[in-house]
């Protein structure tokens, strides 16, 4: 029993090991970025971004040592595990990072309500709700409650756009 | 100090008498910490023209009682979506949600709201009788002293990572390393901003929580239809029942629950410091102080009693300096600070023989709006935790788009909804791949304030670094440090023998739990 | 532009109470009555370039109750501390439209050393200029009252022996320079120690962090309980009533330090206001009638501030001084910057 739950743990952190240098990679990019950046600075600007960079990397060469020596034994690959199957989820997920994206990118013009009916409306469907009625529901819903909430009774200042414009002349908000 | 039996009915029979404008604040309060974004400082900022208009002591208990709200609302989504409201309550998520994926949302929400309320209560009313004191130790914690608390936070980034250390001190440091983002604290001068303006401040609270923690989180959730299976909530069907577990569970922890606030008062005496450093704090003291500290981060009652007594615990401790120096502690009590100015009250110690009933005023405010918040908010646990049932197909569009539009609430930048979705990338690998994303969290959070109170000492020390050892109280804060480091460790040491023990009595029956 | 923020903010401030009560209070509110005059319609969105709370903060808003009555228009604040100030300038500068609405209240002493010292991306004059100074907020140095510096004498000598440890808001600021100069003039040394703004600063020196403090002096003024003023940056003390007749540091030493003050003034779009010029002229006017308004004063007072500061400066007054503040901060740029 306990020789078939190690074998299985082997399998999993085999699949694993690629996904887990994102991470460190993401990391000491990142840090590398910063210690060139600031490289021209006086010590007291970059004193703690140093030690802490430093030290991040030699965390993540031990990091790297270890799967490294993982591939030698054999008990791991460098593949991507879940990250590079493409699953129903994955792909959903994706489709709503780029819903997002786009939502963020036209929010200066659609304004706060619109862009939330738009965006509330993609990621449902993304995730599989069909019924128009749900849709259109949950949408509506929770752009009119974000408008009312928050645009017209506490007057934050959310993008503006169409309807808040349009609107404004009824309840304010807009720019 | 001047207290009498007139002044003290005086002050008791006012503030009754403004319970008209603490309750809707109490519920605005919770609403807006609820929602990833919306802080008490801005919904106050937004709400300025307003309360400048109202009678002083109507704006002081709107305003108070909006703050404290804020605190409880906060550990809401934290406790039932893994998704903080507010930075005080990232550290709720560590127990709260995991009680929560035990089908047990409802009790760890009855214990957020008695720790918080609780907490905050009796946090309030210890400051109004130790005002003097508390005053005076506001500025004994200095430079040197705050380093040292910021090693309590960061000691929590190791413990909080006990089943893969280097991959949670990865994370921390990488963490740290994002908290370095922004202009020096000596010359002004940016780092590392990848040429955007907008991280020239370091990187924004918010847009970091909101990624790290809600947007990851949605993205993880999706692969379930709801939040909790169905089968694990259908025995708690006997609603009424788990709200009375919560309390008796509230009552049981009763004393974990005073202590931990008032390491949410000290930490909030401190100019600068807040509630997200006093709940990690209070999170990590709690755990070392715990004989079962390896029951932290599974769902462990005290786990949301620590953080959420310690962040509401801060809100009386936060105005401290305000009243009593005429100094504001943290931005929540800045915006206070204009209100009172705009009326022409002085601050300082002044204030408490010219207009007491200003000065105690605002902490009698404060208590009742605790005493409101305990009776409104408690019988809606029960329906509060069906949210759980929500489909995701329906609530991660919600935390999503909600998110997103709230990481532009504080700062009104555009780019910091697109930081939250690529924090939200990371946030989501992390998860995936077992880098501890609260560890991420306590290093972007501590990082700065860290970097800020070490330059600092050092340069009051003029280079010489045992400046870092030159206060008693310093030192005995240092000695906490080195204990909160070995307690664990020596613990473990012994809870290993014990077990060997154990094992050499019967090989068999444990052989798996060492794997 | 029927939708201005004007009727915005009264309706949302009315419908925040009505909304707590009836739904129905939302429907039929009054629209504004017609502007007789073409410029302003609308309210005006201010940047402040330091936080909440802050000094800027206050005077911004004792100088507009007067100055939105005259306008006709109210003021709506946004802050954007961070990197001395460099944050909000960029932003007024790259992303708010110079249309004359929008404007930004700063702090020129500091903000333009900052300018000096960190070369951002915008230009001054030709980007912005300043207008309707509201005050003169002289540099000094002061301590706790039970402090043993008792003059500012005995704080050189200290100084001279060691370096000595002094609290301020930033290094890139008026009262900073002051200190360096102070140091060249006597052969004294001290140590800065930026406590990122006025409140901090005031805490460190409280707490006795540090032994000695250097800033604007009519946030210290406000904490007299607290502080004692030993010496100012000025040709003057225009408080020596207040602050037991404190020295001014020339006097002193026999040093020539140049006057070193801090002074808070409006921004607008230089674009805009040379394309509009009756619309500035406007403008100005109007501040400078604020600036003398009664109204304005009380308002000042009520914030604990001594009214002997305030200074109505034009924009021919602003710009001069803030290219003065460029030249100063060139002179001491390599102890200034954290670039190599």
């Amino acid at each position: 029993m306990s020789v078939d739950v190690s074998r299985t743990l082997k399998q999993r952190r085999k699949a694993q090991l690629g996904a887990d240098l994102i991470i460190p990679v993401l990391a000491a990019g990142f840090t590398l970025y910063y210690l060139i950046s600031s490289f021209n600075l006086v010590w007291e600007a970059r004193a703690n971004g140093t030690v802490v960079g430093v030290t991040l990397l030699v965390l993540i060469a031990i990091q790297v040592a270890r799967v490294v020596v993982q591939l030698r034994n054999g008990t791991g690959s460098l593949g991507f595990g879940d990250f590079a199957q493409w699953t129903p989820a994955q792909g959903q997920r994706l489709m709503l990072i780029a819903a997002l994206i786009v939502f963020v990118m036209t929010i200066p013009w659609l304004g706060t309500t619109l862009g939330l009916f738009a965006v509330m409306l993609a990621a449902m469907w993304i995730l599989g709700v069909r019924s128009p009625a749900t849709l259109l529901g949950v949408a509506v819903g929770v752009s009119a409650t974000v408008y009312i909430v928050f645009i017209v009774l506490l007057g934050a200042r959310f993008p503006a756009g169409p309807i808040e414009n349009g609107l404004a002349p009824l309840f304010g908000g807009g720019i | 100090m001047g207290w009498d039996n007139a002044l003290l009915l005086s002050l008791i029979t006012d503030t009754l008498m403004l319970t008209w404008i603490v309750v809707p604040a109490v519920l605005l309060g919770i609403v807006v910490g609820a929602i990833p974004g919306f802080s008490a400082q801005n919904t106050l900022i937004i709400l300025l023209p307003l309360t400048l208009t109202m009678d002083i002591n109507v704006a002081l208990a709107f305003m108070v009682s909006l703050y404290c709200a804020t605190h409880l609302g906060g550990g809401i989504p934290a406790i039932l979506v893994n998704m903080p409201g507010t930075g005080g309550a990232a550290a709720t998520t560590l127990d709260g949600y995991q009680m929560t994926l035990k089908g047990k949302a409802q009790q760890a929400l009855v214990l957020c709201f008695v720790a918080s309320t609780v907490g905050g209560l009796v946090t309030s009313v210890a400051t109004v009788a130790l005002l003097p004191y508390l005053a005076q130790l506001g500025l004994y914690l200095r430079s040197v002293e705050m380093v040292a608390v910021m090693v309590f936070g960061l000691v929590l980034i190791a413990a909080i990572a006990a089943d893969d250390p280097l991959k949670g001190i990865i994370a921390g440091f990488f963490g740290l390393m994002i908290g370095a983002i922004g202009t020096d604290h000596i010359y002004g001068t940016p780092r590392a901003a990848f040429g955007f303006l907008e991280l020239y401040d370091g990187v924004p609270l918010v847009p970091a929580l909101i990624g790290l923690f809600a947007i990851s989180e949605a993205f993880s959730m999706m692969e379930r239809s709801t939040v909790v299976p169905r089968s694990s909530v259908v025995d708690t069907k006997a609603q009424w029942a788990d709200t009375l577990e919560g309390l008796r569970l509230s009552l049981k922890y009763w004393w974990l629950t005073i202590w931990t606030s008032f390491v949410g008062l000290l930490i909030g005496v401190v100019p600068g410091a807040g509630a997200s450093i006093a709940s990690f704090v209070a999170y990590q003291q709690a755990r070392m102080f715990s004989k079962t500290p390896e029951e932290f981060g599974k769902g462990f009652a005290p786990g949301v009693v620590a953080p959420e007594s310690a962040n509401n615990g801060v809100t009386s401790g936060t105005l401290v300096p305000l009243m009593a120096i005429g100094v504001p502690g943290g931005s929540t009590a800045a915006v206070m600070m204009v209100v009172l100015q705009y009326h022409g009250i002085v601050l300082g110690p002044r204030l408490f023989i010219e207009s007491p009933d200003i000065a105690y005023g605002i902490f009698f405010s404060m208590t009742l709006s605790y005493i409101v918040m305990i009776f409104t908010i408690l019988p809606l646990a029960r329906y509060m935790s069906q949210v759980v049932l929500i489909p995701t197909k329906i609530l991660v569009p919600l935390i999503l788009s909600l998110t997103i539009v709230g990481a532009f609430a504080n700062r009104e930048y555009v780019f910091d909804m697109g930081l939250a979705l690529v924090f939200g990338v990371i946030g989501y690998i992390a998860r995936k791949t077992n880098y501890h994303v609260t560890a991420i969290l306590i290093g972007v959070i501590l990082g700065p304030l860290f970097e800020q109170y070490l330059l600092r000492s050092l340069r009051i020390g003029q280079g010489d670094l045992t400046i870092l050892f030159s206060s008693t109280t310093a030192n005995v804060l240092w000695a906490f440090v080195v204990l909160s480091v070995l307690l664990p460790w020596l613990r473990g040491k012994q809870q290993e023998r014990q077990r060997k023990n154990l094992q050499d009595r019967a090989p068999t029956a444990l052989t798996g739990d060492q794997a | 532009m029927n939708h201005s923020p004007n009727r915005s903010l009264h309706m949302s401030r009315r419908a925040f109470c009505g909304g707590l009560t009836a739904a129905g209070v939302l429907a039929g509110m009054p629209l504004s009555s017609a502007f007789a005059q073409s410029y302003p319609q609308r309210n005006f969105r201010v940047i402040i370039p330091t936080g909440q709370g802050g000094g800027a903060e206050r005077l911004a808003r004792a100088f507009d109750d007067a100055w939105s009555k005259l306008l006709k228009h109210q003021f709506e604040y946004t802050f954007h501390p961070g990197a001395a100030g460099q944050i909000g300038y960029e932003l007024f500068v790259r992303q708010r439209e110079a249309d004359g609405y929008n404007l930004l209240f700063g702090n020129m002493g500091p903000e333009m050393i900052m300018y000096a010292v960190q070369k951002p991306n915008y230009r001054f004059p030709e980007d912005f200029i300043y207008f309707g100074r509201t005050d003169i907020d002289d540099s000094c140095i002061f301590v706790r009252n039970d402090s043993p510096y008792k003059d500012v004498k005995s704080i050189v000598e200290a100084a001279k022996k060691k370096p000595l440890n002094v609290a301020v808001s930033r290094i890139p600021h008026p009262a900073s320079i002051g200190l360096l100069a102070l140091g060249e003039a006597t052969g004294s040394s001290y140590n800065l120690i930026p406590y990122g703004g006025g409140n901090p600063t005031y805490v460190a020196v409280m707490n006795g962090e540090a032994d000695v403090g250097a800033l604007p002096i009519t946030g210290v003024l406000s904490l007299t309980s607290q502080f004692k003023v030993l010496g100012v940056f000025n040709k003057e003390n225009i408080f020596a009533g207040i602050t037991e007749n404190a020295p001014t540091i020339n006097s002193v030493f026999g040093s020539s330090i140049p006057d070193l003050y801090s002074s808070r003034a409006w921004a607008v779009h230089a674009k805009w206001a040379d394309a509009n010029p009756e619309n500035f002229a406007m403008l100005e006017k109007t501040a400078e009638q604020a600036h003398a308004s009664a109204e304005f004063r009380d308002a000042f007072v009520k914030t604990g501030a001594p009214v002997e500061s305030l200074k109505f400066g034009s924009r021919q007054v602003c710009t001069e001084y803030a290219n003065a503040m460029v030249e100063l901060a060139k002179r001491y740029e390599p102890v200034l910057s954290a670039q190599r």
